[in-house]
């Protein structure tokens, strides 16, 4: 069964390069553009992973994981963290809103599928 | 899979979008110098920058590589000193608003000269990038201006460590904290990441698990040791676990395994070494982790003891079954009808009851594969040779205690085939071979069994020289005719060796007949196909437990004893003019230029025989595990049944000749026969006394093991 994960990145050209290299692994992509239409869509979508930047207009990635992990369905979804800086403060952050991991941007297509996998079963 | 070359069609949405951002931060800038900038605009100019550095990726694995590495680094400094600038670090003089705006254009000349393919000059932007580091420094919290010094580049290949290639044993004690979960991390990943890495043996601690409750089933309290065995690195290790280590108590211990593959088999040829112990050695290097426990998705731990006795349990429950369907024979016929539908039922069940419990026990092949390619891998590079070596059915899943006493039997053929049955590569290519041989190992259940199979592309069984070799040995007549399967299967002969020179590896050649015992031993069989030149298959036939027996029952006077089926290769009546008799000797059969020995199975046991007549009862000719044929005289066959092997040893000292007991349908005890210590039993008088009187010692004849182990 092919599993689907949601990409939230205000960056079109992010957006996209996730969704390619992801499709080209096998699964099924959704994007959204920011914290809020990620919630929106998730509404009447589910997903099995998602992926989302931190630093977006209207809904920043960290609010946007706390949100999730408030929520019943996405208490223990893997949650990836797109981000350009991996340093502990930001990694801790990450951690204590509920982000399962990270990875680092601009990122290597297999390193990305690496992580996804490394995440999700 | 995506590679990061494949991202370079990115490039033209990457250009539109960071020509756009480039293009808003200019206007806030604009508005900035007229005193118009908010927080808002702040942000807006960071996150643009942080996707102008982003989307970059897309640039990597172009020609245009370099440049994006400078855009990346640049857009690296500019994104740190706008997010001191957001967090209200700085005061926003016209300074600062200056500095951003030479930051943008800079920015945007990278941008520029990435799309048009144009280099700019080596130090292009370089005193700009000087006054937002300065900045950095100046204002920036300690830890992030040092981690930030660097923008994340592409990962290097590690480089080769020539500590990578020694295999170590790793312990792990991976305490969870509660709130792992909570990530939305899960311990059942990481340890599947660690058994990428090798053979693992992991085991569980549930003592933190709080009572039912108080549980919180969004906590976890599970806390894992976990024995790993790789020659990775300990950061390697640690990468697995990189996502929780804030969540969790972790502590690595490192340590090589005792001797190296080099050492160890420096040692052996020092040593006149048997194959046996050649093997163990190779066992204890490769297999230190010898029984590893498979971690399911949910799975407990049960003391071995309390699964032998659910077991024997069922086992009873099997024999009482087919007492009952004996008892329901002898019923009036309304009773038999409605008992009989309710029986079938209860055996129905009685026998998922019973695959259940066996399951219990069962594990996947993969225990012992796993270690098979190393072996492999190791072998043949030593021996200069090229072999690919494949499993298949790793997940098939066989009884534990046959699982354990397979290691060494594989090993051993594993090691043959290396050594002698695949060749050289330029001999290989001599014979419009592949240079590359080729070794499948496969696992498979077929009819409630499982057959194991050992496929190699070498050069086969040399059947003249096989034949040579056994008259020279006296193991077959100088002038007895046998066919092509029988003079391969001479290869289990004991005491037969092909090996032209003994070699390290695999000692004495082909052991063969070591090998053919153990299989023989869990009550399985062995058999070889070869053609010459072209390769060979050995095909091992197992039980899929030790606790069960399919066996062929016999009727000796008035008494019924149980044949281990598997060792049964023919049964016939014979022709008076084919049995000799010979005297103070044993009768001897004489069937297609063989002798066979014959025993009587009634005298072996003392009882009154109401055949006088050979040629009225029948001989069943079975296979000894030494490969002997032997003719045991019964009156009568009646039937195969499986049968539930119960140990006498609990109430009996051994009784020559007698391996178990099982209880049959009708309530019966019979006793099941040990074949290898029958064909010593004739009917001398000698050997009558033997079992009256304790005395274990044959004249010549083996002191063989039996052949079954019992539940």
């Amino acid at each position: 069964m092919t599993k689907t994960i949601l990409t939230v990145d205000d960056s079109r050209t992010i957006r996209e390069m996730v969704s390619f290299t992801l499709k080209g692994a096998g699964y099924t992509v959704l994007e959204a553009e920011d914290g809020e239409k990620a919630l929106v869509l998730l509404k009447d979508k589910t997903v099995d992973i998602i992926i989302t930047d931190l630093n977006m207009p209207v809904m920043d990635g960290l609010t946007l994981i706390k949100n999730l992990r408030q929520d019943a369905r996405f208490k223990f979804i893997p949650i990836l963290m797109l981000t350009t800086e991996a340093d502990d403060t930001k990694k801790k952050e990450g951690r204590d809103a509920g982000a399962t991991g990270w990875i680092v941007k601009p990122f290597e297509p297999e390193k990305l599928i690496q992580v996804v996998q490394k995440v999700s079963s | 899979m995506v590679g990061i070359e494949d991202l370079s069609r990115f490039k033209q949405v990457y250009f539109e979008e960071a020509a756009e951002h480039l293009e808003m931060i200019e206007e806030s800038l604009l508005a900035a110098q007229e005193g118009r900038i908010t927080i808002d605009d702040l942000h807006a100019i960071f996150r643009a920058v942080h996707s102008i550095k982003g989307g970059a990726g897309c640039l990597r694995g172009s020609e245009s590589a370099e440049r994006g590495e400078r855009l990346v680094k640049f857009a690296h400094s500019f994104e740190t000193f706008l997010d001191i600038l957001r967090e209200g670090k700085i005061e926003i003089s016209p300074d600062v608003i200056n500095l951003m705006i030479s930051g943008t254009d800079c920015l945007s000349d990278f941008v520029k000269a990435a799309q048009a393919d144009q280099d700019l000059e080596a130090d292009y932007g370089n005193s700009i990038l000087e006054r937002l580091e300065e900045a950095i420094k100046e204002h920036g919290s300690g830890d992030k201006s040092e981690t930030k010094g660097t923008p994340c580049s592409p990962e290097k290949t590690k480089e080769k460590n020539p500590e990578d290639d020694v295999l170590k044993i790793y312990k792990i004690h991976f305490k969870t904290h509660p709130t792992l979960f909570s990530t939305g991390n899960d311990p059942l990943l990481i340890i599947r990441e660690l058994k990428r890495l090798g053979p693992t043996q992991v085991m569980a601690d549930i003592n933190e698990i709080p009572p039912i409750d108080m549980l919180k089933t969004d906590e976890c309290h599970l806390h894992w040791k976990i024995a790993l065995e790789s020659s990775c690195s300990k950061n390697q290790v640690k990468e697995a676990f990189e996502f929780v280590d804030l969540d969790c108590d972790l502590e690595i211990e490192e340590t090589p395994l005792e001797t190296s593959p080099k050492e160890e088999k420096n040692k052996e040829s020092k040593n006149s070494s048997s194959a046996k112990s050649e093997e163990k050695g190779a066992q204890k290097q490769a297999g230190a982790v010898s029984k590893p426990a498979e971690v399911g998705v949910s799975s407990i731990r049960v003391d071995l003891d309390r699964v032998d006795k659910l077991v024997n349990t069922v086992g009873e429950i099997v024999i009482k079954q087919a007492m009952f369907a004996e008892q329901i024979n002898n019923l009036p016929e309304e009773a038999v009808l409605r008992l009989e539908k309710m029986f079938q039922e209860l055996t129905q069940h009685t026998r998922d009851l019973q695959e259940s419990v066996m399951s219990i026990r069962a594990q996947p092949v993969k225990s012992v594969f796993s270690r098979m390619p190393r072996l492999v891998r190791d072998l043949s590079a030593e021996l200069g040779k090229q072999i690919s070596f494949q499993t298949v059915g790793e997940e098939t899943e066989i009884d534990k205690t046959v699982i354990e006493r397979l290691g060494d039997p594989l090993t051993h053929m594993i090691r043959n085939a290396v050594d002698h049955g695949i060749e050289m590569p330029e001999e290989r290519k001599k014979q419009n071979k592949d240079p590359q041989g080729t070794i499948i190992l496969s696992a498979a259940h077929r009819s409630g069994r499982i057959i194991i199979e050992l496929k190699d592309d070498g050069k086969g069984i040399d059947r003249k020289r096989v034949l040579a070799k056994a008259r020279e040995k006296g193991i077959i007549e100088p002038d007895e005719v046998l066919a092509d399967e029988d003079i391969d299967n001479l290869i289990f002969a004991p005491g037969f060796s092909t090996a032209e020179k003994i070699t390290n590896i695999s000692g004495r050649g082909v052991g063969m007949d070591v090998v053919k015992k153990s299989i023989q031993g869990l009550g399985g069989r062995i058999d070889v196909q070869s053609n010459f030149g072209k390769g060979s298959r050995f095909i091992l036939s197992l039980p899929l437990t030790l606790a069960a027996l399919d066996g062929m029952l016999v009727q000796v006077s008035d008494q019924c004893y149980v044949l281990p089926l598997i060792s049964i290769i023919e049964t016939l009546r014979p022709r008076p003019d084919q049995i000799t008799h010979l005297i103070n000797e044993s009768d001897i059969l004489q069937i297609r230029n063989e002798q066979i020995r014959l025993v009587y199975l009634s005298r072996v046991f003392g009882l009154k025989t109401t055949l006088d007549d050979l040629s009225k009862g029948l001989v069943v000719v079975v296979e000894t595990e030494g490969g002997m044929k032997v003719g045991l005289v019964v009156d009568e066959l009646l039937g195969q049944q499986q049968v539930v092997l119960k140990t006498l040893e609990a109430n009996y000292d051994p009784i020559l000749g007698i391996s178990a007991a099982t209880i049959l349908g009708n309530g019966h005890v019979a006793l099941i026969l040990d074949i290898n210590a029958l064909k010593n039993m004739n009917q001398k008088p000698s050997n009558k006394k033997v079992n009256h009187e304790k005395n274990f010692s044959l004249e010549g004849g083996e002191q063989d093991e039996s052949t079954i182990d019992s539940a």
